[in-house]
């Protein structure tokens, strides 16, 4: 689909480095046996299951496995952060719906959406409760969405302009 | 909580390689987590939505984290109106969502003059949250409650309205323009703000946007039987040879059509 690619290409793309593929994979392995060793993963299924919403309750899993190894690994590139905070939606997904909490069905766009939302709001939270947050580097990150342009022939398009121009001619 | 712009472009080669998997639905789950791409960009969404509501709050005098409370309040319709395709209402929403935040600091220029004194001396300050507005003059008026009269302030035309009712009469004036302070956040700065967020609310929407269309397209396809073979492994699902080849008429019902 040639907006998709677009939107990839906009986004863009670039090879981690050989230390961050290294630092990568100490922090996954360790968050993943983290996650996965009796009390915690009971821990998990419980904070999830008692929270008001899925979304939050995954998050909130989340983002305590991924501080926990971020205080192991004594730092955490932002890169490898994000990926592992990636996998890790996965494995506590994938460990609801196996211990049958949610229905693979409910798992969409939407959720996952939710969920990096409020990750992203309790990790601001805590970074700024321990001193930490940045904003000169939040400054960057907001820039740096000022310059991201429309690209061409990416036209926000509501349901009915979809429907009156067809489906074969978006 | 830093350098997420630059952080989102890179690709591990060794995602997912690190020990085996545990759960038996992780490969599922995986599959549409990875195809759907969203968690990266809903990630950078995040970042210029609630990053630009806190940078405010703290040009502002606020703290970070009251931005990014005050922003989450109008999350909820941002996220619908992404999800209902109507993604044109989405850039309107997050702007909405910033300028819901605490504004204060925003001091009154020349022409806010009231009788006896003027403005320009005694600072403007609009909590939203709260639904007040001080420093408008006299002491027994710097504190007006809005719960009568809903406060309306828009930073990127700079105005404010809704001061009618239980202002000094010179807040007419004030309702319709407010120049903002120098050390304070500025008209422009919000407008900059403003910007960014849609430019973050339309890559959004347009990542959205083209996933619905990709999914409808799609489906389209599969309703009329375009796809030559399905999901389930390469059975042919429209034979054409057979659909097109004629049929040899054998009874009356045949000839008929019955």
């Amino acid at each position: 689909m040639q907006d998709m690619d677009k939107i990839t290409q906009m986004v863009g793309s670039e090879d981690a480095s050989p230390e961050e593929e290294q630092q990568y994979q100490q922090a996954y392995e360790y968050a993943l046996q983290s996650l996965h060793t009796g009390e915690v993963s009971k821990n998990t299924v419980g904070r999830v299951a008692n929270a008001k919403s899925v979304a939050s309750g995954v998050a909130e899993a989340v983002f305590v496995i991924l501080r926990r190894t971020e205080v192991h690994m004594e730092a955490l590139d932002d890169a490898v952060k994000i990926q592992l905070g990636e996998d890790l939606v996965t494995e506590v997904l994938a460990l609801m719906v196996d211990s049958e909490r949610i229905p693979e069905g409910e798992i969409n766009d939407k959720l996952i959406e939710d969920i990096v939302t409020q990750l992203y709001t309790m990790y601001a939270k805590d970074a700024d409760e321990r001193g930490e947050l940045d904003p000169s580097k939040v400054q960057e990150d907001v820039d740096a969405g000022m310059q991201m342009q429309k690209p061409d022939g990416m036209s926000a398009m509501s349901n009915q302009e979809v429907s009156e121009r067809g489906l074969m001619n978006v | 909580m830093s350098g997420i712009a630059k952080s989102v472009k890179k690709v591990f080669k060794s995602v997912g390689k690190g020990i085996k998997k545990v759960a038996s639905s992780v490969a599922k789950v995986a599959r549409k987590v990875a195809k759907s791409k969203v968690f990266k960009v809903a990630l950078m969404g995040a970042a210029i939505y609630f990053g630009g509501a806190g940078l405010m709050s703290l040009s502002s005098g606020g703290t970070f984290m009251a931005g990014v409370s005050s922003a989450g309040t109008s999350l909820a319709s941002a996220g619908s109106s992404l999800l209902s395709g109507n993604f044109a209402a989405v850039g309107s929403n997050l702007s909405a969502g910033i300028q819901g935040t605490t504004v204060a600091a925003q001091t009154a220029g020349a022409g806010l003059t009231a009788g006896a004194g003027t403005f320009a001396a005694n600072p403007l300050s609009v909590n939203l949250a709260q639904g007040t507005v001080s420093g408008l003059g006299p002491a027994a008026q710097s504190t007006v409650s809005m719960a009568a009269n809903p406060l309306s302030v828009n930073l990127a035309q700079g105005s404010v309205s809704g001061l009618m009712s239980q202002a000094p009469a010179a807040a007419a004036t004030a309702a319709s323009s407010v120049a903002p302070a120098a050390a304070g956040m500025s008209v422009g700065k919000g407008l900059m703000y403003s910007a960014g967020i849609n430019a973050g609310a339309q890559a959004a929407g347009g990542y959205f946007n083209a996933r619905a269309q990709e999914e409808q397209a799609d489906s389209e396809r599969e309703r009329r039987g375009f796809n030559i073979s399905d999901k389930r492994g390469g059975d042919y699902r429209f034979d054409v040879q057979s659909a097109f080849r004629p049929q040899t008429p054998r009874t009356v019902n045949d000839f008929t059509g019955g």
